[in-house]
């Protein structure tokens, strides 16, 4: 096991080399640069020198490895987009307000959803599965800033209970997290209740039907168990896109968090913040997939890591 | 009668058998009836036909030219004579849906299609072959689901869109749909590979490799129609993202560009509009919702047909 | 000023436009309860990365400079909350970004300008008491009022402005506003855009330096400059021992903020608010405000109105068609809004002219007279601007708009005829075209859709519209050769003298057009030095050929449209001198009198 972990985490460093590298590549690849907001144009001794400033004038290869260099030494660098701070600084103070979303959206979304997902399963073809089913999908289809819009609509401007954005205050957070819940939740129902149907058809399970267990040990003890392995497929990713922030969401609501750099970056040219955030998500995503693989191994020791599984 | 599963031979044979003279049903119409049975299924089922319907039937079922202005009549509200309101330049809001329809099915299939020529070949190649392959498919894989698909999509449209080899990326609906495409194949590969791998293990594998097929033939004949059902679930459930991916991209003002129009380019401008003009972003979300749960349906209910283990 | 809609204008929401009751803080305060006891613990739901400077810092001020009329709200209440692009707040200096400031709140506090602009647009002494200029028009004197300090107790000299514009020249700086000294200030072109081959001049040798005395600033021109002056509202400066000790971004954090201004910096929460208090130590100064502190919110544009129905904002300008269509359908709303000149924006399309088809002059023409301004303004403008027929807006000088009008008027069958003697009947075989946006509002999209489909009705033409980030956009616009065929952009002005305007469109600017006629015209102009009211005309000539010629079609004069809430009072929103009421240009900063022309009503909400 722990040569297993060694060797991902070193794939993990590869990988993390290669998509900087593309990601870099692509940055340059795409025409305009950081400094081009002006009405009119500026002189070219001017351009040249931001340019110099920023060390942008030598050619795409020696800025890379100045950078990857300087990544080694934990130097970010300072981001365009707010030359007062670091790269670092900035990620650390935009971060903890889009986890501080993030916590409490995931917390509500995975018991809602999975007690959703739960009834329909139970309740299979009824009524009331095929209500919760329309109405978790409906949650995915309607974006999440036309949501955010009506509830701001009705809590905010209508009814007046509600801020209807900033940050700083407890209150700040209802609209936000409920806004965010909504896709998260209905993914989690949705999943919870195939992944349930499906083992409550099994053969182990009727096996242990036949022996005549009571429902609720069939349901807890062998459903339960397996039942987890899709959820940890499709679910544990989820976790780091909420952590990750949703622009609309921080952008309706006003907060000041890490999701609206992802396309501020990227329109702005702000190289090195995008090079700090694809490897940031990298390693969030390396990590979630690591100890999804490990969860495996210790849901059901029958899987291998390599080679045969079910489909996921 | 009672149905039976027919295990070997042909469903005439069987009939001649036991002189039942009622012919038995194949697999794929078991999995037929059973997909029937599903009204939800069944509902997203006909959902997804109309909207097709729509989308290709869209110059004549639309009242006006998506692109006609009438300044004039400007921001109605829905009435009979414009069912979905108008804009604030005067275009039609239902000539405009009906379009948008259509885009973003134009968009969604294509896009899906563009996945699965990438995807399913990579994971096809990657389970049967195994070694390097499977090794190098892995990587790439990795390297893909490790970069923020929002950056990759805006790097690469931002890059398509801007004159890179324009005679390939020439109209910005192609552009849209060829990044989308790029950007979500990864899923259908990780699948298909899963599938290979966990069917060649399986006995009539080696039952077919012990009568002497090679593995080309062992490839097309065996594996390839018994990895399709989940496939099949896979691909119905990818078009509910490349439709929402194009809406997203629309969104951030870089997918489709007015006068085409995109139901989530119509949604994202009606944004400041939400408090007056309701019906503008109403009725394109309600379409984008209508395609997504059609989809998703139908999925769920294909997934559930083609379980071999449901009762 | 009626609504597009006639009377079938309902609004959804009743009761949207009720006065505030409190009710948001009895059941909001019950929920942050909830919140913070039940789940996680009051502490971590403090804002995080609060300096020392953040919430204790909302001292009482107990007086303003002026004294409070009587139905102002007391001193410490004295609170302006503007909002400003996210984006674009990154300083708030103009010697340091002039694109990076959140100039749509309130910026360039810190330190007097040489001269200011009062609402009618007049020039008055600021820093400088009084100025001339030589006979030959080349050198100008400042005389720098004396007695104003730095609030680090250091006197304001003309030393302070000879450290800024050399600052302002030094390349390494890149400051992102050369452009607008070159070819006027002495030895600022050769500092900054040095000639191929010829060495570059250091900062130190540009025209700007002390006089006789230390509070004598001496300005060299290249050219006779008689629009100096007026230029010079752009001038507020660093503090040279700021400059040295700190570095030129002394203003982004309150520990190291400077200011000889009225207010100082005092709170910056990164993305979220930036807080300016009445400087306790300005003295010698010329401005006297009420306002006691102004606080920026930092906020994407499009959740202004939101916040401005919940009076979490005073003021913004440019709202969004349907916001501007909800606050005119209720009477008591409708007073909110008001339209002014703002900077005469110009709003037009604009051509690469040495690209086909656009080279031909006839094709230009076409596209001319193919826009129903009228119809424009009825129906898509509304307050929001007048029908332009030339550049220069109505109420800037040498503007002739009446006499333009009948260039580039309206008139789709010859526009139809000049397009087929082009070669293109009924647009036939003309190539599908791309119309460039640059970052567009609500109003802008609606306006470029209008457009493109006038063109496509008019002359057969197929436009697409492309919705640029502004980067992208001026990157394009800006490279030699542009790289946008055809466009759609607004260009308001810099300071209040034809010549700047005009500028735009000289050779080797940000369009391509290029005509040696008008270049001559508009500098012999700029540096003629004699009778005003010829210097006019010698504008006006150089403005029919830029009409005539038709590098771009102009479509609209802005008047840009502000909601102010009914607690802002003041002489500022009194009637200028064509009764035009507004917040006007520049706003709520050092460099218009605007800052000691506004109060805070005792109606106000409460905001602390």
């Amino acid at each position: 096991m722990a040569r297993y972990i060694l060797g991902r985490l070193i794939s993990l460093v590869f990988v993390l080399f290669v998509v900087s590298l593309i990601a870099f590549l692509l940055m340059h690849a795409v025409p305009g640069g950081p400094f081009d907001i002006t009405e009119r144009r500026l002189p070219e001794a001017t351009r040249q020198a931001q340019l110099e400033k920023y060390g942008l004038d030598k050619p795409i290869l020696v800025q890379y490895a100045r950078y990857m260099w300087n990544v080694l030494h934990f130097d970010f660098g300072v981001p365009f987009q707010s030359p007062t701070e670091t790269v670092t600084g900035l990620i650390a103070r935009a971060w903890p307000v889009t986890i501080k979303i993030g916590i409490p959206t995931i917390i509500i979304s995975y018991t809602l959803g999975t007690l959703l997902g739960f009834i329909a399963a139970v309740r299979q073809n009824s009524v009331l599965d095929y209500m919760v089913t329309t109405i978790a999908t409906l949650g995915l289809t309607v974006p999440s800033f036309v949501i955010a819009t009506w509830l701001i609509l009705l809590f905010s401007i209508r009814w007046d209970l509600l801020p209807s954005g900033g940050w700083g205050e407890p209150k700040d957070f209802i609209l936000p997290v409920i806004a965010y819940s909504m896709a998260p939740t209905a993914l989690v129902a949705r999943y919870t209740r195939v992944s349930l149907l499906e083992m409550m058809n099994a053969d182990f399970v009727r096996t242990a039907r036949a022996k005549g267990l009571s429902e609720r040990r069939v349901m807890i003890s062998h459903v339960g168990r397996n039942a987890l392995i899709p959820f940890v497929t499709v679910l544990l990713p989820e976790i780091p896109n909420i952590l990750t922030g949703s622009i609309f969401i921080e952008s309706v609501f006003r907060i000041p968090g890490l999701g609206r750099f992802f396309v501020s970056s990227t329109l702005s040219r702000d190289y090195p913040m995008i090079l700090a955030l694809v490897i940031l998500i990298a390693v969030l995503w390396g990590i979630t997939y690591l100890l999804t693989d490990i969860l495996y191994t210790l849901l059901d020791p029958r899987i291998r890591i390599y080679g045969s599984r079910k489909a996921g | 009668m009672a149905e039976q599963t027919v295990r070997a031979g042909t469903p005439r044979d069987f009939a001649a058998l036991t002189g039942t003279g009622k012919r038995s049903r194949t697999n794929a119409e078991l999995a037929f009836r059973r997909f029937m049975r599903q009204k939800l299924a069944v509902a997203g089922a006909l959902l997804v036909i109309l909207l097709c319907l729509v989308a290709v039937f869209a110059p004549w079922l639309a009242p006006t030219h998506y692109a006609k202005a009438d300044l004039l009549a400007a921001n109605q509200f829905p009435s009979w004579e414009y069912p979905f309101g108008t804009d604030p330049i005067g275009y039609n809001m239902l000539s405009r849906v009906v379009y948008g329809i259509r885009t973003s099915f134009t968009v969604g299939l294509s896009a899906v299609f563009i996945s699965c020529l990438i995807g399913i070949p990579l994971g096809l190649a990657a389970g049967l072959r195994g070694g390097f392959t499977d090794f190098a498919v892995l990587r790439l894989v990795e390297v893909m689901t490790a970069f923020p698909g929002i950056l990759f999509a805006i790097f690469l449209i931002s890059v398509v869109n801007s004159g890179v080899m324009s005679s390939f990326f020439r109209s910005p609906t192609f552009n849209i749909t060829f990044v989308i495409g790029v950007t979500s194949w990864v899923g259908l590969c990780r699948l298909m590979r899963a599938q290979i791998l966990t069917l060649r293990e399986r006995e009539y594998i080696t039952a077919a490799r012990s009568t002497g097929a090679n593995e080309l033939q062992i490839a097309v004949r065996h594996l390839l129609p018994n990895a399709v059902p989940p496939m099949i679930v896979a691909v119905t459930l990818a078009m509910p993202a490349a439709i929402f991916a194009e809406a997203g991209l629309s969104f951030l003002g870089l997918g489709i560009n007015e006068p085409v129009p995109s139901l989530g380019k119509m949604v994202a401008d009606s944004g400041t509009y939400i408090q007056l003009y309701w019906y503008l972003g109403f009725f394109p979300a309600l379409a984008i919702a209508l395609a997504v749960l059609g989809f998703a349906f139908m999925g769920d209910g294909l997934r559930d047909a083609l379980d071999p283990r449901q009762t | 000023m009626g609504s597009t809609n006639g009377d079938s204008n309902e609004v959804t929401l009743d009761g949207v436009l009720e006065h505030r009751s409190t009710r948001r803080g009895v059941l909001g305060g019950a929920a942050a309860m909830f919140a913070a006891g039940g789940m996680f613990g009051i502490n971590t739901w403090r804002s995080s990365g609060a300096s020392a400077a953040t919430s204790s810092v909302r001292r009482a001020i107990t007086t303003s400079l002026q004294e409070l009329p009587a139905d102002a709200a007391p001193a410490e209440k004295q609170m302006f909350v503007a909002p400003a692009n996210l984006t674009t707040a990154k300083v708030l200096d103009f010697y340091e970004a002039v694109y990076e400031r959140p100039s749509d709140a309130s910026s360039d506090v810190f330190s007097e300008p040489l001269v200011r602009i009062n609402k009618n647009f007049e020039l008055q002494p600021a820093s400088a008491e009084s100025w001339s200029g030589s006979e030959d028009g080349m050198t100008w004197t400042f005389k720098i009022r004396e007695g104003m300090m730095w609030s680090d107790g250091n006197p304001v000299t003309a030393e302070d402005w000879v450290a800024t514009f050399r600052y302002g020249a030094d390349p390494a700086h890149a400051w992102d506003f050369t452009w607008f000294f070159q070819g006027v200030l002495k030895n600022w072109s050769a500092v900054v855009a040095p000639a191929e081959g010829a060495t570059a001049m250091t900062p130190d040798q540009i025209g700007v330096a002390v006089g006789a005395t230390p509070y004598e600033l001496v300005v060299t021109t290249e050219v006779p400059a008689p629009y100096l002056p007026a230029m010079l509202l752009y001038s507020n400066p660093l503090s040279k021992v700021g400059l040295e000790t700190t570095g030129p971004l002394y203003n982004t954090n309150p520990e190291t903020a400077i200011s000889a201004g009225p207010y100082i910096l005092t709170e910056w929460q990164k993305d979220q608010h930036i807080i300016y208090s009445k400087n306790e130590k300005y003295v010698g100064g010329t401005l006297k405000p009420m306002i006691n502190q102004v606080m920026v919110k930092l906020a994407a544009p499009d959740t202004w109105f939101t916040m401005y129905q919940n009076n979490e904002i005073d003021f913004f300008e440019a709202p969004p068609p349907a916001a501007l269509t909800l606050m005119m359908s209720d009477e008591t709303t409708a007073k909110e809004v008001y339209s002014g000149v703002g900077d005469f924006p110009t709003w037009y399309i604009f051509f690469d002219v040495t690209l086909a088809p656009f080279n031909d002059i006839k094709v230009r023409q076409a596209w001319s007279h193919a826009i129903d301004r009228d119809l424009l303004k009825e129906a898509v403008l509304g307050p929001n601007g007048t029908q332009a027929y030339s550049w220069l807006a109505p109420g800037f000088p040498a503007s002739q708009r009446e006499a333009m009008s009948t260039i580039q008027n309206f008139d789709p069958a010859m526009a139809k005829s000049l397009l087929a003697e082009a070669g293109f009947p009924d647009g036939k075989d003309f190539p599908k075209q791309q119309l460039w946006l640059r970052a567009p509002s609500p109003l802008d999209k609606t306006v470029a859709a209008a457009l493109a489909s006038m063109i496509n009705e008019n002359l057969g033409i197929e436009v697409e519209l492309l919705e640029k980030a502004q980067q992208d956009f001026t990157a394009a616009l800006n490279s030699k050769p542009t790289q946008i065929p055809l466009g759609y952009v607004r260009y308001g002005m810099d300071f209040l003298d034809p010549f700047n305007m005009l500028s735009v469109w000289l050779s080797g600017g940000r369009h391509s057009w290029s005509n040696p006629d008008y270049d001559a015209k508009v500098l012999e102009a700029a540096s003629f030095l004699g009778d005003p009211a010829e210097r006019v005309a010698m504008f006006q000539e150089a403005e029919k050929v830029l009409v005539t010629d038709v590098p771009g079609v102009f479509i609209y004069h802005g008047t840009p449209v502000q909601l102010i809430k009914p607690w802002l009072k003041g002489e500022f929103i009194a009637p200028d001198a064509n009764g035009i009421t507004s917040l006007h240009w520049p706003g709520f900063t050092a460099m218009s009198t605007v800052t000691q022309e506004m109060y805070i009503g005792a109606d106000a909400p409460d905001r602390s």
